[in-house]
C-alpha cells in the first residue's frame, strides 16, 4: 500500500481536519495511519498538544489498539485474528506460518466479526475467511 | 435466469466475489442478483439459481468448481456433488421460523423494487396512502 512520507507539517494537515471534532484522539491517530501507515512517535506530541489532551493520555490509547503500528508497515499490512474462535481452529499456527514467511508484515488481530469462518486474516483491509497460507499469499500485492 | 451469490462480507472473505464474476464471464444470459447470506456460512459462497421448483442451492463454491458446475447445466438445477437440493429444504433452514431475517437471503438488500415485492413498505403504505 502506498502511504505519504511523514514530517510534521504533513501530520499536522491530517489534524486540521479534525479540528471541529470531539474526543477525537483515536480518530486523529486512526487518520495518521491512513495517511502515513503507521503513528510517527513525534505524533504523540502533536496529537495532545492539538487536543488539548495530555501525552500519557495519547499514548494510553496509542498502545491499547493492536491495530495501530508504531513502525512503519512493510508493503502489506496482515493481520490474523488471534482471538478465541479463531485460535480454536488453528489461528496460531496460521499466525506462527505466517510470520515466518511475511515477517514485519504480520500482525496480531483481535476478531474481525467474522468466526464462523475462522480462522481470519485481513489483508490490506479485506477480510479473507478459511485463511491458509496460501490464500494469504496470493492476496498480497 | 437468475443467479443468487451473496454479496455480504462473510460471503466475500471466502470468495463470493470472484465467484460472481466467474459466473458472469461463462454464464451467458445469467443475471447475478447478490442477496445476503441465508446465514448457513459452512455453505458459503452458496449459490443459487431459479428453476421451476423454486431456488436450487450449490455450495460451498468456489472459482475451481464453476466449469463443471456448468457442465451439469447448473443454470437448470442440473445435478452437481455441491447440489444442496432445494434452497426452502436445506434442513438448517426449514427448521427455522424467521421473522426480522425472513427477508435476507432471499432479496437482494439494495433492491426497494424486490423488498416491496417481497412484502416490505407495506405498513408505509397503510399509514400513508
Amino acid at each position: 500500500m502506498k502511504y505519504s512520507t511523514w514530517s510534521q507539517d504533513a501530520a499536522l494537515a491530517v489534524l486540521a481536519t479534525l479540528r471541529e471534532e470531539k474526543g477525537a484522539v483515536l480518530m486523529a491517530l486512526q487518520a495518521l495511519q491512513k495517511e502515513f501507515g503507521y503513528v510517527h512517535k513525534e505524533d504523540v506530541a502533536l496529537v495532545a498538544n492539538f487536543f488539548n489532551n495530555s501525552r500519557a493520555d495519547v499514548h494510553g490509547v496509542l498502545t491499547f489498539y493492536h491495530d495501530l503500528l508504531t513502525e512503519p508497515p512493510g508493503d502489506n499490512h496482515i493481520s490474523v485474528c488471534v482471538a478465541e474462535a479463531c485460535q480454536a481452529v488453528g489461528s496460531r499456527q496460521l499466525e506462527k506460518d505466517i510470520k515466518a514467511k511475511f515477517g514485519k508484515e504480520v500482525h496480531d488481530g483481535y476478531c474481525f466479526g467474522n468466526c464462523a469462518l475462522g480462522p481470519n486474516a485481513m489483508v490490506n483491509g479485506a477480510i479473507i475467511g478459511r485463511a491458509s497460507v496460501e490464500k494469504i499469499a496470493k492476496a498480497r500485492t | 435466469m437468475k443467479i443468487y451469490v451473496p454479496g455480504d462480507s462473510a460471503a466475500i472473505s471466502v470468495g463470493a466475489d470472484e465467484v460472481a464474476e466467474a459466473i458472469a464471464q461463462k454464464v451467458s444470459g445469467a443475471t447475478i442478483i447478490r442477496n445476503g447470506s441465508r446465514g448457513a456460512l459452512w455453505l458459503e459462497p452458496m449459490v443459487e439459481v431459479e428453476t421451476n421448483k423454486g431456488r436450487v442451492a450449490y455450495g460451498p463454491v468456489s472459482v475451481e468448481d464453476i466449469d463443471s458446475l456448468i457442465a451439469a447445466d447448473f443454470m437448470h438445477g442440473g445435478a452437481h456433488k455441491l447440489s444442496l437440493g432445494e434452497s426452502e429444504k436445506i434442513e438448517w433452514l426449514a427448521s427455522q421460523d424467521r421473522v426480522t431475517f425472513k427477508r435476507v437471503g432471499i432479496i437482494d438488500p439494495l433492491s426497494l423494487s424486490d423488498y416491496e415485492a417481497h412484502g416490505g413498505l407495506v405498513a408505509c403504505a397503510v399509514l400513508f396512502l
